[in-house]
């Protein structure tokens, strides 16, 4: 099962794997028409995502995370899927964000921290909507360097690939770190 | 001038061609994205010596709007 057992704590978030008892407030979250405008349909009921959730967490390539504020309350989801151990790569999936801004940088920033430092993977791939230019942004940002588009018929538009590497991805971060640290504690 | 020494921040993060005006708003200005967004912050923070609330972070959005939240703060446009 790729479930990942423990609790990353950063400064203004945790991520803990994903649990079918997520299935309502995900569902919720993955039918939110702006937060979700860039990504593929969601499941037809909250049924349907409990199934997905529980399909998720049997496969042995994808890691499914819950983000949650310090206090507990669901703020996101994160998913690594297409882990490959032979490749050492893996694809950053699906983000959804309804925390600050500096909540979506630690998120993506602890998701990349896994991917290099759990499981050990020497290129994290990324795909994005052409039109979802403040991700493509960020992810250009935090290192990765843009491989190759692809026309997506169903979005009418390219659909962008990425990699990001960890050298690339450590000095970007360091950035990213100073900033997590200068508005963690922002009341 | 305070609209001056705003622009110049818009200018600093998002680059001298950035067309500053109404339609210049986070996720559809090229380049204004989450860390960008901070960065912006952080910024107009250290350039008008200022310290934002965390919804006003959070809610700053466009270059227009950003306006008014800094009017909050004295600064005046």
């Amino acid at each position: 099962m790729a479930v990942y057992s423990k609790v990353l704590t950063g400064k203004t978030i945790r991520m803990r794997a994903m649990e079918e008892s997520d299935a309502e407030v995900t569902f919720k979250m993955r039918n939110d028409p702006e937060r979700t405008r860039f990504l593929n349909p969601p499941p037809e009921s909250v049924e349907a995502q409990r199934i997905y959730i529980a399909k998720q967490r049997e496969s042995v390539d994808g890691y499914y995370f819950i983000i949650e504020d310090l206090e507990g309350n669901p703020i996101g989801m994160k998913a690594l899927s297409d882990y490959c151990p032979e490749m050492k790569t893996v694809e950053s999936g699906r983000f959804i964000g309804f925390g600050s801004q500096i909540q979506h940088i630690e998120a993506l920033i602890m998701g990349f921290d896994f991917a290099f430092d759990v499981l050990g993977v020497d290129k994290v791939l990324m795909t994005v909507i052409e039109n979802n230019k403040a991700m493509y942004s960020l992810q250009q940002r935090l290192g990765a360097k843009e491989t190759k588009r692809v026309f997506m018929p169903a979005f009418g538009c390219d659909s962008i690939h990425s990699e990001l590497n960890r050298n690339d991805y450590l000095e970007a971060r360091k950035k990213a770190e100073n900033i997590i640290e200068r508005f963690s504690g922002r009341k | 001038m305070n609209i001056e020494k705003y622009d110049k921040c818009f200018k600093e993060i998002f680059g001298d061609n950035a067309e500053l005006n109404e339609n210049f708003k986070f996720g559809a200005a090229p380049g204004w994205d989450s860390m960008a967004h901070m960065e912006l912050i952080a910024l107009l923070e250290d350039t008008f010596h200022i310290m934002l609330e965390a919804d006003d972070i959070l809610h700053y959005g466009s270059y227009e709007n950003g306006k008014l939240i800094m009017k909050k703060y004295g600064v005046e446009m």
